[in-house]
């Protein structure tokens, strides 16, 4: 082989970088376009105020969906982070209400994150069930379990935990919300795993194809059954600290809602069969899809629009798959 | 106009991503003759035939039928209509329907304006449709009460009462036994004695020389001649299929081979049964035999991935137990398997990572990879085997199949195995790539590093390995040395027993 060949390609040209971030690129005119049709129909949407709330709350989604960008680059499925996340915040929400320290409570949160995420893992890994069908039964085993051991809203006292979740740094229009640190210290953290640790790079070749990997002397269980904790875990942190923005947990907290990160990690690129999909895309996509709902509230349209305009997008994320897949031109 | 030909391919020319598939191809069939195409696997035979059929469209090249020349663009179904049917080894019939409705499929008979499906009258043609074959079935019977012989004549069945000029047939028999094939023989007659003409793929010579009129021969995509059957014989046959560049393909060196490195003890393993055989240091050890005799179930035990119920793994002296993949690559033991694109690479993955993919813990620190030591060993395996590929960033899927094998191959040097295991490495590449990865494999071997090769090629197994082991039914049933080797014994030995 020449090795010159090689040295010219450690620095693709411009023509070549345009061509891999080809979608990260659509995602970026996409997001552009957006804004400035919402900042020409409402003048306040481009205020620092409003683009705060904005992060604010695509702070959970963005939590979830990085979660979800592991299990689904692995071949993976979850729904059931958002009842993952209803249960770990009503069992906090009790143990807190008992006198037990915030830093006791954020403690517990890993715990259930990582124990009901085992259960989802156990159970594609070791029973093969699905993750589709797995997940499916265990969202409303973890839903169901929540309304069980609270029916009730239970009202939070711990004042430490709140402010994680309503809490901003700084004053003024530009206060900068903690939850958005929190998602953005987990997506730059989710960016690492996937991009620099030996185990990010396993996922991308178990999502490729698992009986090679496999073969290659990759331990393919352990891969997928960390790729399911960890989507777990990052379920009952964004349930957590959503029910500390509103100050109360809920059973029913977040129901309804279960295929948004899904709309949003597809639409950011990630490939439904595995394999392919990058961090960058599904931070954009959260945006995106953070934007289009802040627009529409900000235009006072009612919440059952939003739906209809989230599910078209999730359609126009899948068929955009696809397309890419190549699929159309197939029988 | 008579047509002294009822079916001709001019100057064919097919390529596929790295392999030229056919090169120059000619075929010529006579009305109501029986023409075998036959040749190893990978010569082209059925690229052929699916050029014929318009299941791939020939890059260049004609292909005229009763003196008419078959646009390009001409869908599989419109030529059925014109008269070329196609039989595929994997039959295609509706197994809960009946035999009538199967002859049927597609042009179901209908009547009145309701369409309402005329069952009396598919039954009665597909009744006399099978009389005039001497088949005596009641055309109600379910598809799934036949055997598989009588739903291959029934699928055939289905071609000829669609008025077929040109038959082709792919391997018919590889599904079938004596029997069953004696059958199918007499039905391929009784479609000659109705004048259609027959083309009869096969790798089968005694099969050849019982039914065909003609026989081409094909050999590396190139039509290497054609014979009158009663002007030929065996010997020249395979002659002609194999060639005579053995000495070129096959870069055999003579360097010292050392002592034994791996032994596998009385090992019983699905079909394999009492296996015994011993592998030295820098050696090709072939294991030889058909397809299903057990020697791919003895390789899948000894790296773990199927389950062994007794026998014994000896590495350098020391028993071993083996239970998965990951467990034979720390013990030294790379495979290499034979379905590279299901099973040895990712496809949808770059070069870099499809290599480094063994070794990805040992180029990381405290899980982090460590990018420098991972790029440097990628590079320095891409250049040593020479593969031809526009970055390490490439994602496989675009690589040719020979390089494919090279990234699959290289990926287990980097974990400078004792063992390397290769299941069929040769199989879907071109020629001149098959050296290339038999030098890779000769070089291996002066570094010390013992091969095993499976392979189901006789040619490829005497040209490149040190020894034989021949396996029949599950047995190993003959033992042969490199000077030893003579290919009728070989062949007698895997086909008897």
């Amino acid at each position: 082989m020449d090795r010159k060949v090689l040295k010219m390609n450690e620095n693709p040209n411009f023509k070549q970088k345009l061509g891999n971030m080809g979608n990260t690129l659509s995602l970026i005119i996409a997001l552009i376009v957006l804004c400035i049709v919402w900042a020409i129909m409402t003048p306040y949407f481009l205020t620092p105020k409003n683009l705060m709330n904005v992060l604010m709350f695509a702070g959970a989604m963005a939590i979830r969906s990085s979660g979800l960008t592991v299990a689904m680059i692995m071949g993976g499925l979850d729904l059931s982070q958002n009842a993952t996340g209803a249960l770990t915040a009503i069992i906090c929400a009790l143990v807190s209400l008992a006198g037990a320290p915030a830093w006791l409570v954020i403690l517990l949160i890993f715990g259930c994150g990582i124990i009901l995420g085992s259960i989802n893992a156990a159970l594609v890994t070791f029973a093969k069930i699905p993750a589709f069908i797995t997940t499916l039964a265990t969202m409303q085993i973890f839903r169901g379990i929540a309304w069980l051991i609270s029916p009730k809203t239970i009202m939070l006292s711990d004042q430490n935990l709140i402010a994680i979740g309503r809490g901003r740094l700084g004053n003024g229009d530009w206060a900068f919300p903690y939850l958005a640190i929190v998602a953005i210290v987990i997506l730059g953290l989710t960016y690492f795993i996937l991009n620099y640790t030996s185990f990010g790079r396993k996922v991308y070749m178990v999502g490729g194809n698992k009986q090679a990997s496999y073969l290659s002397g990759i331990n393919s269980r352990k891969v997928t059954f960390i790729a399911f904790v960890y989507s777990g875990l990052m379920g009952a942190i964004a349930g957590s600290l959503l029910s500390y923005q509103v100050g109360a947990a809920l059973p029913q907290a977040s129901m309804g809602t279960e295929m948004v990160p899904i709309a949003a990690v597809i639409l950011g690129g990630v490939s439904l069969a595995g394999g392919k999909g990058k961090i960058s895309g599904t931070i954009l996509a959260v945006i995106i899809l953070q934007v289009i709902t802040n627009g529409l509230q900000l235009q006072g349209i009612a919440q059952y629009v939003q739906w209809v305009v989230t599910g078209c997008v999730l359609l126009l994320a899948v068929f955009i798959d696809v397309i890419r897949s190549g699929a159309l031109k197939k029988l | 106009m008579s047509q002294e030909y009822i079916l001709e391919m001019k100057n064919i020319v097919k390529q596929f991503p790295g392999v030229l598939a056919l090169d120059d191809v000619d075929l010529t069939v006579k009305p109501g003759e029986i023409m075998a195409v036959i040749g190893e696997n990978g010569a082209g035979k059925s690229t052929m035939m699916k050029i014929i059929s318009g299941a791939f469209t020939a890059d260049s090249g004609q292909v005229v039928l009763d003196g008419k020349v078959i646009p390009n663009s001409m869908k599989p179904k419109d030529r059925l209509d014109i008269g070329v049917a196609t039989i595929y080894q994997e039959l295609n019939y509706l197994n809960d329907m009946s035999i009538a409705e199967n002859l049927f499929l597609g042009r179901t008979q209908t009547k009145g304006f309701l369409k309402i499906v005329d069952y009396k009258k598919m039954k009665n043609e597909s009744e006399k449709l099978l009389k005039s074959f001497n088949m005596d079935y009641n055309p109600m019977t379910l598809m799934s009460d036949l055997s598989v012989a009588e739903k291959q004549m029934i699928e055939i069945l289905r071609a000829v009462s669609k008025d077929v000029k040109v038959l082709i047939m792919d391997e018919p028999t590889s599904a079938l036994n004596e029997v069953e094939t004696r059958r199918l023989f007499e039905f391929i007659n009784d479609l000659k004695a109705k004048g259609v003409s027959v083309i009869y793929i096969s790798h089968k010579l005694e099969e050849v020389f019982e039914l065909a009129d003609r026989v081409q021969v094909m050999r590396d995509g190139k039509n290497v001649g054609v014979r009158n059957i009663s002007d030929t014989n065996t010997n020249e046959l395979v002659t002609l299929m194999v060639g005579r560049e053995i000495e070129e393909m096959y870069p055999k060196e003579e360097y010292q081979i050392g002592e034994t490195i791996l032994k596998v003890r009385k090992l019983n393993c699905s079909i394999a049964r009492n296996i015994s055989f011993d592998l030295r240091r820098g050696e090709i050890l072939g294991l030889f035999g058909l397809i299903g005799s057990g020697r791919t179930e003895t390789v899948e035990g000894i790296i773990g991935i199927r389950e062994i119920e007794s026998g014994q793994i000896i590495l350098e002296g020391k028993e071993i137990q083996i239970k998965n993949p990951i467990e034979a690559k720390e013990y030294g033991i790379g495979y290499i398997p034979s379905d590279r694109k299901q099973d040895g690479l990712v496809l949808v993955n770059t070069v870099k990572n499809n290599l480094t993919i063994t070794v990805i813990d040992e180029v990381s620190k405290a899980g982090i990879i460590q990018s420098k030591i991972e790029l440097e060993r990628c590079d320095t395996w891409i250049e040593k085997l020479g593969v031809k590929t526009s970055s390490r960033n490439t994602e496989v899927i675009s690589l040719s199949g020979g390089n494919q094998q090279k990234v699959v191959i290289a990926k287990w040097l980097l974990t400078s195995p004792k063992v390397l295991i290769m299941n069929d490495p040769t199989r879907g590449i071109d020629v001149g790539a098959k050296v290339e990865i038999y030098k890779v494999m000769e070089a291996l071997c002066k570094q010390g590093i013992s091969i095993i090769m499976v392979s189901s090629e006789l040619p490829e197994t005497i040209g490149i390995t040190d020894r034989m082991i021949i396996f029949s039914d599950g047995y190993i049933v003959g033992e042969l040395n490199r000077s030893d080797y003579k290919q009728s014994d070989i062949l007698h030995m895997c086909c008897g027993r």
